[in-house]
């Protein structure tokens, strides 16, 4: 044991930290049923405004965090419970969708304002140490274990015992009855989005001495911080609190064991996201049954595509043209092309079957992968390996749909984002998949009839896979399968008591969805004759979940859309508008699921984001049952 | 008929973006160049340098060449480049072409007594994450761009270096690629750092037959690639350079047990580990300790009590430049002050006066950037002195493959083009361009029969010193 105690000591402080951040998540999320995505995001600004304050403007330290923490924060707060309050009712998908949307502008208005290198961030808490055993501690470092020890127990004792605090857990139980009694809900709800906000700028303070200042890197580290909050059940402060010192504790103590075992060198970084997916797979609480109580909307509606038309020939003439106009930036059209596969698939998971995945980036890198090894190291034709890649994938496809049966929306996506990154992290540069310097070689087609080397010819053959992929997707949706998934969308309950397994359509979706991502990928690496794991990380799942939402609510028309804003349209924009496009992204995503925008063109937007008749599924007794599922979980 | 326009206002917009697509495309291929340097440029030197690079001055550079000091020393009209193992001209109709695809980039030529200019460019990951590393070659490459035209050109050609920066997109990289070859006339690419992109390149290059000089050389493609000429020890090569570089500096102080510590994010960071433990031995070296740890960890102390009962006396660090000093800082929290060692994309050069990192050893593949004993070196630090620049392991890296090019070109009896370009390249042998990296060879079959060479350079109270004479290092 004294072996590990050095190790023990090391994980307290980072495990406070995660700790700290997840507190602030789970108050948030218990008070108002919104997960906040973005609370990496609040962390990451309150870092930024206190350098602000302190480097640039000279501030003292504490009249920066005083403002910081005393007036930043609360705003944030209070923006956020706004933005909360107009996301009470949507669908699941949108309030992933709006949230993930404030996390890209932040990032991206940070990337703009301070640009991309990391700024060194100046300590202000004492950087002395001290000894406990064999192990040098952090003054700093101590200070942040005692922080979020007392914050803990602050919060459960102003659960337990102060009036406001009772009106919180009364906000969740009741807010019609809270406001019977005389208790604005709206007003707890405020106060509890600010308190959040406060825990999430704190420990952004907190640890931009040791991280640097960075936006992504700020965001990650709360990030880790969801596995504290899956061990806390998504409703318990103190165990959310236990939880970030466990994955702290074990992280640091892994280290002690995998050093001398190169394969498992990955996982001490990546245990927050194991105990993330693993809790989720393996525990309920009554904050987890979301999906048993209703929570599962209907994304959309209007959903299946219209029979081919005039219009649909016109689209695919000028698609045949596109080689004979574009120029240099075919590569770019094709690419476009692929990704029309990769969307139209997310998007027949998400607007069809009303199911959320932030790890479909993941499903294209396995596709992309397993071609690399079957055309280029089998040696297998082409369109042998292409369709290995697809089918490849359907596996993971399957595994990814375990969780899909257990769980839905929120936790649904936090269990793919782990996934995501697992597989990024664990799997991705081993030989399985893209190898040890990260790079495969992945071979054009040489078909017998068309030399698919050149570009041109390449295009072509890209070209009649998307409208196979078209084809069968426009099938799928007025096949009895499709019917299945939008009643899976809907009603799974009533799915299952009209005799259809609501399982097995959730499993053939994946697997669907998993192959046409995979073929996908092949494709991407073909395209660019090798392939790598750059492109296909959890982050890129995510920002194509926002693009999707932002497209529109069909499948075809919306992954046409979305590929043209992700993979075509940026090439014909400035360089410097890269740093613009998290930030476009973020505020149209944020914009559109909050109903802020109402312009002609993105009612359609705003039509297809936002669930049928929210305000009467939230007043249904079964909404009422969810809400009250969230309060049934002590503080 | 609502019904009706219900569906048709979708499908209206739907023909309508197609449409808009289309045409905003095709005016794209018809920007004029100032568009596109608005559109995609970073930035396009040479003849637009102003007064230095104008034709016109281009004889007054060369005059002044012969009668300053520092244009004598830099080297300038190759005297230094040139003066390596093997000076023969090299012609453009060399039988000993590679393949018998013909070129498709003759037209990008230069014909004799013509004061057109060479036009050289660099597609890379400049921008984003992988911008805060290697964001600054453009710079580079225009430090030495403006240093060539100043004294004249390359055999009165100015240069005009275009460098654009790709978003890190393999689609864009490669629509750059063909746009840059077919519609611009680029006869080669140069300090190429695509890490994140270059791959997707290289069947477009070996088929157009355009040569990349330099460049992110640490990647798998150089090692596989006809067109891909490394100015430096490559791929595999690369890693065991730096450990022939770190070896002597370890070995002296006794130091002898390696480990080595990695981001678990991203491949580039892991492309090392294996080679570093695998290689250690032969360089005199123990690898006692393989670690991988999260760019987005709070902090690295577990990692570096792992190392210090693993008994690590130096570590090989690959992560982002924070982090390489936040593991220092975490290490030296704990009284454990092992040598920390890196390579140059990863060093900022305000690494020696950061106390934890007293000692780091960076692996440099080519001179270390600090020494200016040559005239070839002496010529880099004034180049660096005249466009603003501090001497940096980035800068040392961009300006060799510059001068690889400029070596070659110079050579060239006729027009410079790309095919003139390789076969100038194949006629290396041994060069070491006046001592900037170790000796070239390129054969036109199979890899380049280089040899892992690197020096090292320490990070000591404060300031950055080479390793023993500064010299490169084989082994």
């Amino acid at each position: 044991m004294s072996d590990l105690l050095p190790f023990v000591i090391a994980g307290l402080a980072s495990g406070s930290i995660f700790g700290l951040a997840g507190m602030g998540l789970v108050l948030t999320y218990k008070t108002s049923g919104i997960f906040n995505f973005a609370h990496g995001a609040v962390a990451t600004a309150a870092a930024y405004t206190f350098h602000e304050l302190r480097t640039v403007r000279s501030m003292p330290w504490p009249l920066a965090g005083a403002i910081t923490l005393g007036v930043f924060a609360p705003a944030a707060g209070i923006g956020l419970e706004r933005i909360a309050r107009r996301l009470a009712d949507a669908s699941t998908a949108n309030k992933i969708v709006g949230t993930l949307g404030l996390l890209l502008a932040v990032q991206g208005g940070a990337t703009i304002l301070y640009g991309s290198s990391v700024l060194t961030f100046q300590p202000f808490l004492p950087t002395g140490t001290f000894a406990i055993g064999s192990t040098q501690v952090g003054y700093d470092q101590a200070i942040v274990v005692v922080l979020a020890l007392i914050a803990a127990a602050a919060l459960y004792g102003f659960f337990r015992a102060s009036r406001t605090g009772i009106a919180m857990r009364g906000v969740v139980d009741d807010p019609s009855l809270l406001s019977l009694s005389g208790t604005s809900p709206v007003r707890v709800r405020v106060q509890a989005w600010v308190i959040g906000s406060i825990f999430a700028a704190l420990s952004g303070i907190l640890i931009a001495p040791q991280l640097g200042l960075d936006s992504i890197l700020l965001t990650l580290l709360v990030v880790q911080a969801f596995g504290a909050a899956a061990i806390g059940r998504f409703s318990s402060l103190p165990l959310t609190h236990v939880g970030g010192l466990i994955i702290g504790i074990g992280a640091s103590v892994s280290t002690r064991f995998v050093g001398d075992v190169p394969t498992l060198a990955g996982v001490p970084s990546s245990l927050p996201f194991i105990v993330l997916f693993v809790v989720l797979l393996t525990f309920r609480s009554p904050a987890m049954d979301e999906r048993i109580a209703g929570g599962r909307e209907r994304p959309s509606a209007s959903l299946g595509e219209r029979t081919p038309s005039l219009g649909v020939a016109v689209v695919v003439a000028s698609l045949v043209v596109v080689p004979f106009v574009v120029g240099s930036k075919l590569p770019v059209w094709t690419n476009g092309l692929v990704f029309v596969i990769l969307l139209a698939s997310l998007a027949l998971l998400v607007n069809t079957s009303g199911q959320v995945s932030l790890c479909h980036a993941g499903f294209a890198a396995v596709g992309a992968a397993t071609f690399s090894h079957l055309a280029s190291g089998a040696g297998l034709p082409w369109l042998v390996a292409l369709l290995g890649a697809g089918l490849a994938a359907v596996p993971i496809g399957a595994v990814v749909a375990i969780p899909a049966i257990r769980l839905s929306g929120i936790f649904l996506a936090l269990a793919t984002f782990g996934f995501g990154i697992l597989l990024e992290r664990m799997v991705f540069n081993t030989s399985i998949m893209f190898g040890a310097f990260g790079n495969r070689p992945a071979p054009r087609p040489d078909l017998l009839i068309i030399e698919g080397t050149s570009d041109h010819a390449f295009y072509f053959v890209v070209l009649a896979v998307v409208l196979l992929t078209a084809a069968a997707l426009w099938a799928v949706q007025r096949s009895r399968l499709g019917i299945l998934l939008r009643a899976l969308a809907d009603a799974p309950v009533a799915l299952n008591t009209h005799g259809a397994n609501s399982n097995v359509t959730l499993v053939l979706v994946f697997c669907i969805t998993a192959f046409l991502a995979g073929l996908a990928g092949a494709l991407l690496g073909a395209s660019s004759g090798s392939i790598s794991g750059v492109g296909f990380g959890p982050f890129d799942s995510l920002t194509w979940l926002v693009v999707l939402a932002i497209s529109g609510s069909s499948v075809l028309r919306t992954g046409a859309i979305a590929a043209v804003l992700l993979a075509i349209a940026p090439a014909y924009l400035p360089t410097w508008f890269t740093d613009y496009r998290s930030l476009g992204f973020g505020a149209l995503a944020l914009a559109a699921s909050t109903s802020l925008i109402d312009g002609a063109g993105l009612q359609r937007i705003r039509a297809s984001l936002a669930t049928t008749a929210p305000r009467r599924v939230a007043r249904s007794p079964v909404r009422d049952r969810t809400r009250h599922s969230f309060g049934e979980v002590a503080p | 008929m609502e019904g009706a326009d219900r569906r048709g206002t979708p499908q209206r917009a739907w023909l309508l973006v197609v449409a808009v697509a289309l045409v905003a495309t095709a005016c794209g291929n018809r920007l004029d160049d100032a568009a596109l340097v608005a559109a995609n440029y970073i930035e396009i030197d040479g003849t637009a340098l102003g007064g230095d690079a104008a034709l016109g001055d281009v004889g007054g550079g060369a005059d002044a060449a012969g009668q300053t000091g520092p244009s004598e020393s830099t080297g300038r009209a190759g005297s230094t480049t040139r003066g390596g193992d093997d000076a023969t001209p090299v012609h453009q109709d060399g039988s000993a072409s590679r393949g018998t695809t013909p070129t498709s980039t003759e037209s990008a030529t230069a014909a004799p007594g013509d004061s057109s200019p060479i036009v050289v460019a660099t597609i890379g990951n400049y921008s984003g994450i992988a911008g805060s590393t290697i964001g600054d070659f453009p710079d580079i490459l225009r430090a030495w761009a403006a240093d060539v035209n100043r004294t004249g050109g390359i055999d009165s050609h100015p240069i005009e270096l275009i460098a654009v920066d790709d978003g890190a997109d393999p689609a864009r990289h490669r629509s750059l690629l063909k746009e840059l070859v077919e519609e611009r006339a680029v006869v080669a690419f140069i300090a190429m750092m695509a890490p994140l992109t270059g791959a997707s390149g290289v069947e477009y290059l070996n088929r157009k037959r355009v040569p990349v000089i330099g460049g992110s050389i640490a990647d798998q493609w150089y090692g596989t690639s006809a067109m891909h000429f490394p100015h430096a020890s490559y791929h595999e090569l690369y890693y065991r350079s730096n450990l022939a570089a770190w070896a002597p500096t370890l070995k002296q102080a006794g130091q002898t047990k390696l480990g080595t510590l990695v981001c678990s994010e991203a491949a580039s960071c892991q492309g090392g580990e294996a080679i570093w433990s695998d290689n250690a031995a032969q360089y005199g070296l123990e690898h006692v300790y393989s670690g991988r740890a999260s760019l987005a960890q709070p902090d690295f102390t577990a990692e570096c009590i792992a190392m210090r009962r693993a008994g690590v006396q130096a570590v090989a660090l690959s992560f982002d430049i924070n982090s390489n000093r936040r593991v220092a800082s975490s290490c030296a929290r704990q009284d454990y002050r092992p040598r920390f060692l890196g390579v140059g994309t990863i060093t900022a050069p305000d690494f020696a006066e950061d106390p934890n990192l007293d000692g780091y050893i960076v692996g440099a593949p080519v001179f270390p950037w600090t020494d200016s004993s040559t005239p070839a070196r002496q010529r880099f630090h004034d180049a660096m002195a005249a466009a603003g620049m501090t001497p940096s392991p980035n800068g040392a890296d961009g300006w060799t493959a510059a001068v690889l090019f400029e070596t070659v070109a110079d050579r060239i009896d006729g027009p410079v083009t790309s095919a003139a370009i390789i076969q100038g390249l194949y006629a290396l042998d041994g060069d070491d361009l006046g001592g900037l990296t170790g000796p070239l060879r390129f054969a036109p079959s199979g890899p380049p029969p280089l040899r892992a060479c690197g020096a090292g350079v320490i990070a000591s109270d404060g300031a950055w010193i080479a390793f023993g004479d500064a010299s490169i290092v084989c082994g």
